[in-house]
């Protein structure tokens, strides 16, 4: 069996280079002989195509039949309109959930971003770099259960009388007159607190991605600063930083449709108890608890809506680029 | 042609000067030193919590917390680890991981990797209107796709296959690299293939021969967020391999460790230090194509 | 090949170091059932398959994980020893989101075991499961279910499960060496009376944990279902469970307040915020600490092996026992509740009916009973199997029962046992509210 797999994933992966070499560089030469008009207009397609099949079958294809699905009845047997929406709207959870998802959408980025970069900006400047680099990424190679354990180890919590057994709860004791938090249970940390528990898993991201852009960074121009006496934080503000805005939008982007989508950890720890409600676990209920494939869908579709305005921003983006270019 | 720019690019890397900057000031190098390690403490914590839980008995996890166990050194135990290794099927389901997740992983760096070219370096109608479509496609969740595939799937009869999965997992990659592959590949500098397409090479020429070696960095991030992402999938594995034991990867045998009311989960804290040492393995790997700046050389010429 | 032999090396490493190998001698042995029971198993399952080799295979999806699913694959082997039939089981937490995707995705496994006999009456109203009276025989499972089961997993006149495990609730679990109160207890007000006066004394009687991940707050939800039962009778207890009696009704109120009276602070280990945030599996810890924090646990059978995982060093019966709830209203004495999983039928097959005929017989139920983890639903099982103690206890306290019921919650659908859950949370947290967290689950139904 083990060698039957061995097998498979050598054979596979050399299928996947073969025809990933095979299907570009035929495609493209037979797109060469026809007239020279239709190949520039065709080329890109043979580029792309792949991609958007994959997308076709797999993402596209399920959202537009769960956008038709928010339109219908539980079952899916009869037409009810907007009463999906308005029906999930009005309910206190669903509000709970809309204000809990703001919460994320404005922490998780900016907070990624934030030790993301700082750390694939100074990483490099200290003797003890690997070992940094390993700490941030050693979290987003943990399963969302996992990484649920641990986290439970941190926020444990036991009586001020009893020995603390959560990490967190440890610590702060350990300051005479301070009582333990219940993290998971007080609503005026918990919310916090998974936002933290999955800023850990997602913080090593930012920063691969920071520390490869950093790459590509003319190191030249940095240089020509220093010597002309510029700080170092003027060197990162007018020198760096500006090669990396396009980087920052794609993190920024990537983790707040994260943070939209965040899900695992909140359903592993809390399930939305307790006001931790977010869009995901309240579809995730009404998917597989009410079995209501009809508000379902349209808690879905109210998630994918929320992803118009970043992508208006993207737009904007792409435009500024390509002027550049 | 094509091949002639490359040696340019290596040279300029190999000169590249070494950064020491004798002029930054003791209390700023103090500053670096101080953000760095709070941080990287402040991740490493959770993490060596996990890695003291996994080495001792679960009565004592249960009652104490991980620390206390450095009083009483010598209660550590290697059981966490014997029942997670010693499990009916652990050892195929770790290939079962490493063929679903090494296909997928290139099969998506593939795909990704061309559309990205043609929609950062091609001028063509929708481009900007296909880049972003994709890109919003980032934001369907997973859950709502499931129902909708597997009809698909079993008609096809792709259920229970690993050529499923590799076609799920793709989908669900796709999004996220050609997104991220777009913002390096637009950083590219034209001039770089400008000059091949003078001398009449193919976009798919330029694509092998320049793009994807300059993007190596970019790439070796991709791949390891894949390969990551894969690996620890759990749901999409459930769902559409469906009861068939054998091709179970490591995720759905580790989950089957914990008892039905979730006791029995300090057996979690050995399988994830194990589940990480393969991508461990492949971030290590990888790491190489971080240090080789390339196009930090080539942007010069 | 490379990362087994890097096991085997550090599992060699352990054995020089002294220290790893004292947790083992403390493992409880594995209990394995006697040879005649085995045989008698297989001759029964090549009886089920009509008596050949049918070969094949069943896919079956479950909850079951770890040494639990160990247990339940003892109960298999036999089955696919002499029938040939390979018996996928796949066990996972998320049960009804895998079932539900599966079925709507037209892929289901051909069996299914779940304790959620609500989910799974929900599926036999939409016709997704086999009658087992046509397939396994109306014979077969007369002769060996107690109406009331078969009632239990029963619509239309159809019976859509069989139960293959069972758990008695609402055990008090204490350990005698330090627990001095009434071990049999006339009612629930003497039991309570003697909590408060250990109260009062300074330390708390009871051990409370409702942290349970994605399904917190069951452990509230069991006990005041219990609660309501014996309180109410079983009649009320059946009408509110199949929604004929609101949650807002008085019977139901009290047994919240009931609840309330156990949970408190004072009453419960480190108060309700430790009760909310302790996970129901280290609930029992206080009571094993040098000087115990709490005395008392109310739980199902199954707490017993939880409780003793984490202390293995605690003999059954000397350290650790339970009684039975006592009584909460003379006019329902001796009344207990069960719980435990079912086995449906999604796709007939050879393979699939002949598994299920087996599970349905006294040998297969027999080596439930021997697997040492649950009590055996089925009343030609001799009790005499039983060599764990505390299911040996139990099974006598279900013989001198006055009538059996399963608990509500496991009959009711999801949505409102997600309510119920949460309302048991809320409950205990803000036990001001208790009208509008009612209010609030009577919505969902």
């Amino acid at each position: 069996m083990i060698a039957d797999r061995i097998q498979l994933l050598v054979l596979a992966s050399v299928a996947i280079a073969v025809a990933t070499v095979g299907y570009l560089r035929l495609g493209d030469r037979a797109l060469n002989r026809l007239p020279q008009a239709w190949a520039r207009r065709l080329v890109p397609w043979l580029f792309v195509g792949p991609a958007l099949v994959a997308v076709g079958l797999v993402l596209v294809f399920p959202a537009i039949s769960t956008v038709v699905l928010s339109l219908l009845n539980s079952n899916g047997t009869a037409f009810v309109g907007l009463d999906n929406y308005t029906s999930t709207l009005s309910n206190p959870v669903t509000q709970i959930a809309l204000r809990n998802t703001a919460l994320w959408v404005v922490l998780l980025p900016s907070l990624s971003v934030l030790v993301g970069l700082t750390i694939a900006v100074l990483v490099d400047r200290v003797a003890y770099g690997a070992l940094v680099k390993a700490a941030l990424f050693l979290p987003i190679a943990i399963s969302a259960v996992a990484a649920g354990v641990i986290w439970t180890f941190m926020y444990d919590y036991q009586p001020p009388t009893a020995n603390q057994t959560g990490t967190l709860n440890a610590i702060i004791t350990t300051v005479p007159g301070t009582d333990p938090i219940a993290w998971i249970i007080n609503e005026a940390t918990n919310n916090y607190a998974l936002i933290g528990a999955t800023l850990w898993t997602q913080a090593g991201f930012a920063m691969i991605i920071f520390a490869a852009a950093l790459r590509a960074i003319p190191e030249e121009l940095q240089e020509a600063a220093r010597l002309d006496g510029a700080s170092e934080w003027k060197v990162f503000r007018h020198v760096t930083l500006p090669f990396l805005v396009p980087t920052v939008v794609v993190v920024m982007t990537t983790m707040t449709v994260i943070a939209l989508k965040a899900f695992d950890i909140v359903y592993v720890m809390t399930n939305g108890r307790y006001g931790t409600d977010v869009l995901s676990t309240v579809m995730y209920r009404d998917l597989f608890t009410a079995k209501d494939n009809g508000v379902a869908g349209a808690v879905a579709t109210i998630l994918m809506v929320l992803v118009v305005p970043i992508m208006v921003f993207n737009l904007h983006q792409f435009r500024r680029e390509s002027q550049k270019a | 042609m094509t091949t002639t720019h490359l040696p340019d690019v290596r040279s300029t890397q190999a000169t590249r000067p070494v950064v020491v900057s004798v002029r930054r000031p003791r209390l700023q190098r103090l500053l670096v030193h101080l953000v760095v390690v709070c941080i990287t403490a402040i991740w490493l914590v959770p993490l060596l919590g996990l890695l003291v839980s996994s080495f001792r008995p679960a009565p004592a996890v249960l009652s104490t917390g991980w620390w206390h166990s450095f009083a009483l050194p010598g209660d550590y135990t290697l059981d966490n680890y014997r029942q997670v290794l010693d499990h009916d099927g652990m050892m195929l389901s770790l290939f079962n991981s490493l063929a679903i997740v090494v296909p997928a992983t290139l099969l998506t760096v593939a795909v990704s990797s061309a559309a990205a070219y043609a929609l950062a370096c091609m001028r063509f109608r929708f481009r900007s209107g296909l880049l972003l479509t994709i890109v919003a496609l980032l934001i369907v969740p997973v859950q709502i796709t499931m129902v909708p595939l597997l009809r698909v799937f079993n008609h096809l009869g792709l259920t229970g296959s690993f050529l499923g999965l590799w076609i799920v997992h793709l989908g669900y990659g796709v999004s996220f690299a050609v997104y991220l592959l777009h913002n390096f590949f637009a950083a590219v500098p034209r001039e770089l293939f400008e000059a091949a397409e003078m001398d009449g090479a193919t976009k798919s020429q330029i694509f092998f021969s320049i793009v994807l070696p300059i993007c190596r960095p970019a790439l070796a991030s991709l791949a390891i967020f894949e390969f990551v992402w894969t690996w620890n999938d759990l749901l999409t594995a459930l769902i559409f391999l469906g009861g068939f034991r054998d091709v179970a990867p490591m995720t759905v045998a580790v989950s089957g460790l914990v008892a039905s009311r979730g006791n029995g989960w300090e057996v979690l804290t050995s399988a994830a230090m194990l589940s990480m040492i393969v991508p461990m393995v492949v971030f290590i790997a990888m790491q190489k194509h971080f240090i080789r700046g390339m196009l930090a050389g080539a942007s010069k010429g | 090949m490379k990362v087994r032999s890097g096991a085997l090396a550090l599992v060699s490493a352990c054995l020089v170091v002294t220290a790893c190998s004292s947790s083992d001698s403390l493992k409880r042995e594995k209990p394995t059932a006697p040879a005649s029971v085995v045989d008698a198993a297989e001759a029964a399952a090549l009886q089920a398959a009509g008596g050949k080799k049918v070969g094949g295979k069943v896919t079956m999806l479950g909850v079951l994980g770890g040494p639990e699913l160990d247990a339940f694959k003892t109960v298999l082997a036999p089955f696919e020893k002499a029938t040939g039939v390979d018996v996928q089981y796949e066990g996972t937490r998320d049960f009804a989101a895998v079932l539900q995707t599966q079925v709507d995705g037209g892929n289901p496994p051909d069996v299914v075991s779940t304790p959620a006999i609500g989910e799974m009456s929900g599926f036999a109203e939409k016709g997704e499961l086999v009658d087992l009276r046509k397939v396994v025989g109306s014979d077969l499972l007369d002769a060996n279910f107690s109406k009331s089961l078969l009632d239990t997993a029963s619509v239309n006149g159809q019976v859509f499960g069989i139960f293959d495990t069972v758990d008695l609730g609402g055990l008090i679990w204490y350990d005698p060496q330090t627990y001095k109160g009434p071990t049999a207890p006339k009612s629930w007000a003497q039991l309570q009376a003697w909590a408060k006066q250990t109260a009062r004394s300074g330390t708390t009687p009871w051990c409370v944990g409702l942290e349970s991940g994605a399904a917190s707050g069951w452990p509230a939800a069991d006990w005041i279902d219990e609660i309501l039962l014996h309180e109410a009778g079983p009649a009320f207890h059946k009408r509110w469970q199949e929604g004929k009696e609101p949650w807002t009704s008085p019977e139901v109120k009290k047994a919240f307040e009931t609840y309330g009276g156990m949970v408190s602070d004072g009453m419960v280990y480190g108060g309700t915020t430790t009760a909310l945030s302790t996970n129901f599996a280290k609930a029992a810890n206080p009571m094993f600490a040098s000087s115990p924090g709490c005395y008392l646990l109310q739980q199902a059978t199954f707490m017993g092996g939880i409780i003793t995982d984490g202390f293995p060093n605690l003999q059954p019966a000397k350290d650790l026992d339970f009684f039975p709830a006592p009584d909460f209203n003379p006019d329902y004495p001796a009344i207990r509740s069960v719980s435990g999983e079912i086995v449906g039928m999604i796709n007939q097959t050879p393979q699939s009916v002949a598994l299920v005929k087996y599970l349905a017989t006294r040998e297969a139920g027999t080596l439930i009973a021997s697997t040492g983890r649950w009590l055996s639903p089925n009343k030609n099982v001799d009790q005499a199997i039983y060599r764990d103690p505390f299911l040996k206890k139990a099974s006598g306290v279900l013989a001198r029962a006055k009538g059996t019921y399963s608990l509500g919650n496991s009959l009711m659908p999801q949505t409102e046992v997600d309510a119920f859950w949460q309302a048991g949370l809320d409950y205990t947290k803000n036990p001001g509210d208790l009208d509008a967290i009612l209010a609030k689950v009577e919505a969902t139904r």
